[in-house]
């Protein structure tokens, strides 16, 4: 193959383009930010490596989630919808007026979700990223194949690198927190709360340790449900935690099962609201029959005790 | 003045030696991305479902993503590695594939074709998003002309260099520890870096 004496412009233009779009859209790119800052001597934030991956929530959306469901029935709802309109639906409202810093953005989502009738987490996308490019990344998914194209998840790898990290913190914020606040509870609320969230005196070993969840008073043998649809990640068990599940309801939300008697699901199985995954009990390290409840969002855990509804009389 | 540009092309065309494997390897490199922004979620699946408890449960989640990380560096470093060893204008023969068998010879080409596809399609997605504010169907074929034209220009050239650059190997199993990293990540380059298997 001989070397070609025409098209020399357009290769170069091409190598050019080429370059530039691996420096914006790929680690590597980043990589070289850094090399070209240090030999520049310029010192400035540079988004991490990982930034070109979808990486969860941001790591401030625990501390929010704890103190919204905190807050509980208290928090200020919501401004009201427009009068007669859908109005953007709960418990994504609630979360958007918590997790958005813009204090227009649950009017601005009521007009979204009027204007385009979209799901909610479409209409967050819409309200982060504007329709044009949001509409774009979907038929980009769509054209890949992705199974649902409409997940922020699954589109997101279509934005330009920089649109993605500017939506991240809006839209998983937004989705993590709505996620927790539309966690039920996993047993029958009349069961009560043997030993809070928090710093305690640990009933095994007498020291002050630090409780990542609740422990609720059941008897062995007690159905635990699914607080919300999500995906068995783990169903296993170990010395300390006993017999355990693991749920995952997407988002960066995660909750904990311990001490169970049996599993009725296994690692890997989806599983709908209110669906049986398995049996209280006593297994593990534990001083009486209990079910030790956590709840994660982002990695960190956060007081699940305000997201219990009274018991129905 | 058709002749002053057609010079100025000629002299160009003649300097590919010096810039256009930085075009050829940058257009796998961004597939290699579109495949390793999945892979960050495998990884980080699989190390969820470990048998022991990690210290911290985004421990998985933060692993996965600069595990993706160092898998696409280092994927870099292999087609960097491929490229610039071998000839600018190298002579394509079947022949010359046949003699240098090996599963390099089979693996690499195939993760290579993917790749510079994917990253095609990633060029052609910065044209359109690039232009867009200023027509949206002219920027969407105007992508679409970018795609080919890497996929070609880049995509192609940079495909034949490597595969006719393949050295005699000295053993058949040459290539074995790379090829299940290229394997992988070469079918999450096909399966999420191709605008086609919505179509299919």
């Amino acid at each position: 193959m001989s070397a070609p004496r025409r098209g020399g412009v357009l290769d170069l233009a091409l190598v050019v383009l080429v370059a530039g779009v691996c420096w914006t859209r790929t680690p590597l790119g980043g990589l070289a930010d850094r090399v070209v800052d240090r030999y520049r001597g310029v010192e400035r934030s540079l988004p991490s490596l990982t930034s070109y991956f979808v990486t969860g929530p941001p790591p401030e959306i625990a501390a929010l989630a704890e103190a919204v469901i905190a807050e509980g029935p208290s928090a200020p709802p919501p401004p009201a919808p427009p009068e007669g309109a859908p109005g953007y639906p709960e418990p994504w409202r609630t979360a958007a007026a918590h997790a958005l810093e813009d204090e227009q953005a649950v009017a601005d989502l009521d007009a979204l979700h009027a204007l385009h009738g979209a799901s909610p987490e479409l209409t967050l996308a819409i309200y982060a990223l504007g329709e044009e490019q949001v509409a774009r990344a979907v038929r980009r998914a769509r054209s890949a194949g992705e199974a649902d194209p409409e997940r922020y998840a699954a589109y997101r790898r279509y934005l330009a690198a920089e649109q993605a990290r500017l939506a991240d913190a809006a839209v998983t914020g937004t989705l993590a927190l709505a996620t927790v606040l539309d966690l039920g509870w996993p047993v029958d609320a009349a069961f009560a709360v043997s030993s809070d969230y928090g710093e305690r005196v640990d009933p095994v070993t007498g020291k002050t340790r630090f409780h990542n969840g609740v422990d609720l008073a059941v008897p062995v043998g007690t159905s635990v449900h699914a607080p919300r649809d999500g995906a068995v990640s783990a169903a296993t068990e170990d010395g300390i935690s006993g017999r355990y599940i693991v749920l995952d309801h997407g988002h960066g939300v995660l909750t904990s099962y311990c001490h169970l008697s049996e599993h009725q699901v296994a690692a890997g199985d989806e599983v709908a609201l209110a669906d049986p995954i398995g049996l209280s009990g006593n297994t593990g390290r534990s001083t009486g029959p209990h079910l030790h409840y956590v709840v994660r969002v982002g990695g960190r855990t956060v007081d699940p005790a305000s997201l219990r509804r009274p018991p129905e009389s | 003045m058709v002749a002053i540009a057609t010079r100025v092309d000629s002299l160009i065309a003649h300097s590919r030696i010096f810039w256009r494997w930085l075009g050829q390897a940058g257009v796998v490199v961004l597939g290699i991305h579109l495949g390793a922004d999945q892979l960050d979620d495998w990884i980080a699946a699989l190390l969820s479902r470990a048998p022991w408890a990690w210290p911290t449960a985004d421990l998985p989640l933060v692993a996965g993503a600069w595990g993706a990380v160092a898998v696409e560096l280092l994927l870099v470093v292999k087609i960097a590695d491929a490229l610039l060893l071998t000839p600018q204008e190298p002579t394509l023969s079947w022949r010359g594939w046949y003699d240098s068998r090996s599963v390099d010879a089979v693996v690499l080409p195939l993760f290579w074709g993917i790749c510079a596809l994917a990253g095609a399609w990633t060029v052609g997605m910065a044209v359109e998003d690039a232009l867009a504010g200023l027509h949206a169907q002219a920027a969407f074929a105007a992508g679409v002309a970018a795609a080919a034209l890497a996929a070609w220009r880049l995509g192609w050239s940079g495909l034949t260099r490597v595969v006719a650059g393949l050295a005699d190997p000295r053993t058949r199993l040459r290539g074995l520890r790379w090829a299940p990293l290229l394997i992988g990540v070469g079918y999450l380059a096909a399966r999420h870096g191709l605008p086609l298997w919505g179509w299919l």
